[in-house]
C-alpha cells in the first residue's frame, strides 16, 4: 500500500505533536506506519548530524551580541544621517514644484480682475509683480541650507 | 521555553543589552542552520543572522507576542535570507504543486545498509544542492522541529506547498541515499514492484 502525501503528512504531523498514533495503524497498517515513523526518525538524525557538523561555530554569543549592537547603532546613526539629508531635497523638490506652479494659479471667479490686462495669479499677489520666481528660490536655499545644518549637529550628536 | 522568552523581550525592551546577548546564545546555532540551507554559504548565513538580531534589537517595541518568538524571529531570518538572495539575484524560483502525489519516505533499511559517514556526506551534500526552497522547509520540520502550521508562520507558504516541498525535499534526500549503493536502488524499484503488485 502506497500512502498519498496528506496521508503521509498527517502521521508525520502527529508525530511531531507526539499524538497517538492508533488511528493511523488502523487505518494503514502497524508495519506500514512503523516503517514511516522509522526511517523518518533515522533521517531526522542524520539531518541533524549533518548541519551540526556542518556549523562548528567559532564565535561567542558575546561577541556575536556585541557586533548586533554596533550594527544596530550604526543603522540608527545612518539613519539620522539620512533623513534630514532626504527631508532637504523634498523641501527643494516642494519649493520648485512651488516655484512653478504657483505663478500659474489663478482665482477663478474673479472674472473682473482675470480680464484686466495683467491677469492675477496668487503669484502675482504674493511678489506684488509676478516675480514670484526669485523670492521663492531664496526661500528654498535658506530652508535647504538650514536643514543641513540640521544634519550636521544630528550627525555629530550621533 | 515561551515563558523564559518573554522575560527576555521584556528586558529587552527596556533597553537591557545583556538580554540580547542570552537571545543570541539561544537562537544563534539554529538561525544560522536555517539561513545556511537558503543562502548555502556559512559567512552569508552569519552575516544575516547578525542582521536578523539587528533587526529584532530594532523592532523588539513591535512584537506583540501574537505568535512565539521563535516564529516572529525565524520569519525575519527567512526574509532577511530571501533578501541577500534578491540582492545576489538568487532568487529560487516558485513553483505550483499538487497534493495528490505519493507520500515519500525512506525505509528504514537504507539506512541499515550504509554507513554513517556514507549517510552524513551524502545528506550534508545533497543539502547544499537543493533549492533553497525545499531546503529551508526540510530544516525548519527536522531541525528546528517547527510543525506544520509554525512553518506556515514564517515562511509565509500555503500548508499545500508546506507539504509538497517537504515531500520534495524528504524524495531528494531518499534518491541521494540510494544512489549511494546501485544495490539499493534495484532492492528499493523491487520493494516498491512488489508493493504495488499486492
Amino acid at each position: 500500500m502506497k500512502l498519498t502525501l496528506p496521508q503521509l503528512s498527517d502521521i508525520l504531523q502527529a508525530v511531531q505533536l507526539g499524538k497517538p498514533l492508533t488511528e493511523f495503524n488502523a487505518l494503514y497498517g502497524s508495519d506500514l506506519v512503523r516503517q514511516v515513523i522509522e526511517g523518518d526518525q533515522a533521517l531526522k538524525k542524520e539531518i541533524v548530524a549533518a548541519t551540526i557538523a556542518e556549523l562548528e561555530l567559532q564565535e561567542t554569543s558575546e561577541k556575536i551580541a556585541g557586533l548586533v549592537l554596533q550594527r544596530s547603532k550604526s543603522v540608527e546613526t545612518k539613519i539620522l544621517r539620512l533623513s534630514p539629508w532626504i527631508l532637504s531635497f523634498g523641501a527643494l523638490i516642494f519649493i520648485s514644484a512651488l516655484v512653478i506652479i504657483l505663478p500659474t494659479v489663478s482665482f477663478e471667479g474673479v472674472d473682473v480682475i482675470r480680464n484686466a490686462p495683467n491677469s492675477l495669479s496668487l503669484g502675482s499677489i504674493l511678489s506684488g509683480q509676478q516675480n514670484l520666481s526669485h523670492l521663492a528660490i531664496l526661500v528654498a536655499v535658506v530652508f535647504t541650507i538650514s536643514l543641513a545644518m540640521l544634519a550636521l549637529e544630528k550627525r555629530s550628536n550621533a | 521555553m515561551q515563558q523564559e522568552d518573554q522575560l527576555l523581550i521584556d528586558r529587552l525592551k527596556n533597553g537591557d543589552g545583556t538580554a540580547l546577548t542570552f537571545l543570541v546564545g539561544k537562537y544563534r546555532t539554529k538561525a544560522i542552520s536555517t539561513a545556511l540551507r537558503m543562502v548555502k554559504d556559512k559567512m552569508l548565513a552569519e552575516e544575516v543572522v547578525q542582521d536578523s538580531f539587528s533587526k529584532v534589537y530594532r523592532n523588539i517595541k513591535s512584537f506583540n507576542g501574537e505568535s512565539s518568538f521563535s516564529t516572529w524571529f525565524f520569519r525575519i531570518v527567512y526574509t532577511t535570507s530571501l533578501n541577500y538572495l534578491q540582492r545576489q539575484r538568487r532568487m529560487p524560483l516558485i513553483e505550483t504543486f499538487s497534493e495528490d502525489e505519493t507520500g515519500e519516505f525512506t525505509e528504514p533499511s537504507v539506512f541499515t545498509k550504509l554507513t554513517s559517514e556514507e549517510i552524513e556526506t551524502a545528506i550534508q551534500s545533497e543539502l547544499k544542492l537543493m533549492s533553497p526552497l525545499y531546503a529551508v522547509v526540510i530544516d525548519l520540520f527536522y531541525v528546528q522541529e517547527c510543525t506544520y502550521d509554525e512553518i506556515v508562520a514564517i515562511t509565509g507558504m500555503p500548508l499545500g506547498t508546506v507539504k509538497t516541498r517537504l515531500n520534495r525535499g524528504r524524495s531528494i534526500l531518499k534518491n541521494a541515499l540510494l544512489q549511494q549503493h546501485s544495490e539499493l536502488v534495484s532492492e528499493h524499484t523491487d520493494m516498491k514492484l512488489l508493493g504495488s503488485i499486492s
